[in-house]
């Protein structure tokens, strides 16, 4: 096995249980996001972007749909000879099995594959959050300042502080204090998850923590806060740009909606940081006669005959004559017939809405995938 | 049952009736209703029948634009470690190159070396797709030395002008080949669709070549027709041939009708073609779109209607395009008005310009070089 300098360990395992319905199938990472791709996409292709070849992703809740969409990785430019994705699922050995505990004790259960690649520095990430970074500038800060832990953050308000673990830095970035969802935060640099560690350090750490028989096995909770006792080199990394925790149905909806927003700074349309999602092939999108189309975004395999406006079509969706769909984001192969009135809805995969009029308020409204509304 | 053909694409057609498309390129990897390359339809009705080792003899110059459409063959299942895909190319010393045959002759190896004992052979200009299962089932059936498609065509008869012919007896067997001229009588055409025993296929090549026989492989397979055993199969769906750019507007203005799309291009799976990671389209506001298809990618500002757009084009406020083809990348800026008009890749079109065609004669305006100012 080739050594590498550094290796991407994503934890994909997540419920997601704030988007039920849509993560009644699929784990959080498969759902569906932005007119082609899934959540997943997100950090996978900043791998491959970022010069990293080697991915490990951890699954564990309903995994099927999640290791259909990786396959072999070549979306993902990462069917790699030497290294390339490697679905870890919890496994048995001659002592039993046990599922993955928490996000320290499911890389702990995979030292074994990271070993392999005898690598310098192990890039932790999530797959839960929609954003473009560069984990290689990230890897480089880490190196230059001969850290221990570089941990990527962002700056938020004061109010949404409460949510994160918050991180109380020097004027050198580097980090004093590690606070897990702070009521009072001293800062607003939040955590996004997103942490390079030095592989013989973390590995010393993982060991350590499995056998404390009280820990709860998390790297918020538990291994960051004892590497900082201990005075290991923290430090982070800023990130400016678009970032979003899509993990409530109003936030996947709103992350949608950023979309539609010619200057957003996600930037799907950009050709420099592309990013990738596996799935057939489908023919241009067709409008017909008395297609309106405003604000929207529609991507390859969709007829539109009725009208959308400020919507995120899917691929394979079928609206028809007559039917009105606003403010909506509308899953793969979703079929909207004849007079359907939809606004501020998301209507999971496969579902064909009949009739009615449908509309969510302040919390937007979900029609579940598989479904036929008549 | 597949595992015992190979195909064979002919991608080398004469384009003195399509210049404007294809001078960077053979009419194989000509971009074609707003996300496909022509020669996706024989690709995919080949490997959608089992088949996974697929020969496609390729054209003296330009290949550039083909080969990076196919890359390693991986987006038809053909990055395969028996079989695949080879392009056989014509050897540089070869003096009559351009001829199907002598590229053959000099690409025998690979035809000796596969390891299948028939030969599917189609051509890359034809726009169809075909159950090519059931045509290799009527084969086997029929237990014939070459089962050859054909098509009765009683409409519409001039867009295949220039399309062999054949002509029956009054057994419905061939009596012989002749090519289309008229657009009034009604007749069978060849969709250049052809099974035939590998060995025999080289028997022809070999004493044919030494023969001093040149032209197109099929010219050459009808040529021996009267010392074999032939089997006939209809087929009746939606079958063109890219050929001119008439017919090339045509066949992309067909696809706006629901039926010929549904047929084309999601019948029997759909049709697979080289995936290029483009974001969807985005409609602004002011946008309008009427009778279109309109590929991932656009930026959309301005209004189109009965028109067919392919990847990342932005089309800016108060343009307006009408019965066009606009191949990817190109911009149309603010106010340019568009109407009958073929667009290749890469074009900007400044802001206010009036670029109009007529309908019987679209005006092609030609792929813009990087390498131009």
């Amino acid at each position: 096995m080739r050594k590498k300098e550094m290796i991407a360990m994503l934890l994909a395992g997540g419920q997601g249980s704030r988007l039920v319905p849509l993560t009644l199938d699929v784990a959080k990472p498969a759902v569906d996001f932005g007119g082609k791709y899934k959540i997943i996409d997100f950090p996978l292709s900043n791998c491959t972007n970022s010069g990293i070849d080697t991915v490990g992703i951890l699954t564990q809740y309903r995994p099927f749909l999640l290791n259909t969409h990786i396959g072999t990785g070549s979306a993902w430019d990462l069917n790699s000879m030497h290294g390339g994705t490697a679905i870890l699922p919890p496994y048995t050995t001659e002592e039993g099995g046990a599922w993955y505990k928490g996000t320290a004790n499911a890389i702990y259960q995979n030292i074994q594959y990271i070993d392999r690649y005898d690598p310098d520095h192990v890039l932790i990430l999530s797959g839960d959050h929609i954003y473009k970074m560069d984990y290689n500038k990230m890897l480089k800060e880490h190196k230059k300042q001969g850290a221990d832990v570089t941990i990527a953050a962002l700056t938020v308000t004061l109010e949404e502080a409460t949510r994160f673990g918050i991180m109380n830095v020097r004027d050198d970035n580097i980090i004093y204090e590690f606070e897990e969802k702070p009521e009072k935060p001293k800062s607003n640099l939040a955590s996004m998850g997103i942490y390079i560690f030095k592989w013989s350090e973390l590995k010393k750490y993982l060991i350590e923590d499995e056998k404390n028989s009280d820990s709860a096995n998390d790297f918020g909770m538990n291994i960051l806060p004892k590497m900082l006792d201990d005075g290991l080199k923290m430090i982070v990394h800023p990130f400016k740009g678009y970032w979003k925790d899509v993990g409530t149905i109003n936030s996947l909806w709103e992350a949608n909606m950023d979309l539609l927003d010619e200057n957003n700074d996600l930037n799907l349309h950009t050709n420099d940081w592309k990013i990738y999602t596996s799935g057939e092939p489908k023919g241009a999108a067709y409008f017909g006669e008395n297609a309106v189309v405003e604000n929207s975004m529609v991507v390859d395999g969709c007829e539109v005959y009725g009208s959308i406006k400020s919507t995120v079509l899917f691929p394979g969706v079928i609206i028809e004559e007559g039917a009105i769909v606003k403010n909506s984001v509308l899953f793969p192969n979703v079929k909207i017939g004849r007079g359907v009135i939809l606004d501020r809805v998301i209507v999971g995969e496969n579902t064909n809405v009949l009739s009615g009029t449908h509309a969510g308020d302040t919390t937007i409204k979900v029609i579940p995938q598989n479904k036929t509304i008549k | 049952m597949a595992k015992s053909y190979m195909g064979l694409i002919l991608a080398s057609q004469n384009t003195n009736d399509i210049r404007g498309l294809t001078k960077y390129r053979p009419i194989a990897s000509i971009p074609f209703a707003g996300r496909y390359r022509i020669i996706d339809f024989s690709l995919t009705n080949l490997t959608r029948a089992g088949i996974s080792n697929v020969g496609i003899v390729v054209p003296h110059s330009y290949v550039r634009s083909l080969r990076d459409h196919i890359r390693g063959g991986q987006f038809w299942d053909l990055n395969r470690k028996n079989g695949g895909i080879f392009l056989m190319h014509p050897t540089i010393d070869s003096e009559i190159g351009k001829s199907n045959v002598e590229n053959f002759r000099s690409n025998l190896e690979y035809l000796y070396k596969s390891k299948e004992k028939n030969v599917v052979l189609c051509s890359s200009h034809l726009v169809a797709n075909i159950d090519l299962r059931s045509i290799i089932d009527s084969h086997e059936k029929s237990g014939k030395d070459l089962t050859l498609v054909y098509k009765k065509i009683d409409k519409d008869i001039k867009t295949y002008r220039g399309s062999t012919s054949i002509i029956l007896n009054e057994n419905k067997e061939i009596k012989k080949f002749g090519v289309v001229v008229d657009s009034r009588e009604e007749t069978n055409i060849s969709l250049e669709i052809k099974i035939i025993r590998k060995d025999l296929l080289i028997d022809f090549l070999m004493s044919g070549v030494q023969n001093g026989l040149v032209g197109d492989l099929n010219k050459f397979i009808e040529h021996n027709i009267h010392k074999i055993s032939i089997n006939l199969y209809e087929f009746t769906g939606y079958a063109k041939f890219i050929d001119s750019t008439k017919n090339y507007f045509r066949a992309n203005k067909d696809i706006l009708k629901k039926e010929i799309r549904e047929e084309l291009l999601l019948s029997n799976g759909g049709i697979s073609t080289k995936i290029n990671d483009t974001p969807p389209a985005i409609y602004k506001p002011d946008s309008k779109v009427s009778n279109s298809l309109i590929a991932n990618g656009c930026i959309v500002k301005g209004s189109v209607k009965d028109s067919i757009i392919g990847r990342r084009v932005v089309i800016k406020k108060g343009a307006t395009i009408e019965n066009s083809i606009i191949l990817q990348s190109c911009i149309i800026e603010e106010g340019v008005e568009i109407k009958n008009v073929i667009i290749d890749k890469n074009v900007t079109i400044s802001r206010y310009q009036k670029v109009i065609g007529s309908e019987e004669f679209p005006l092609i305006i030609e792929k813009k070089s990087l390498l131009d100012g």
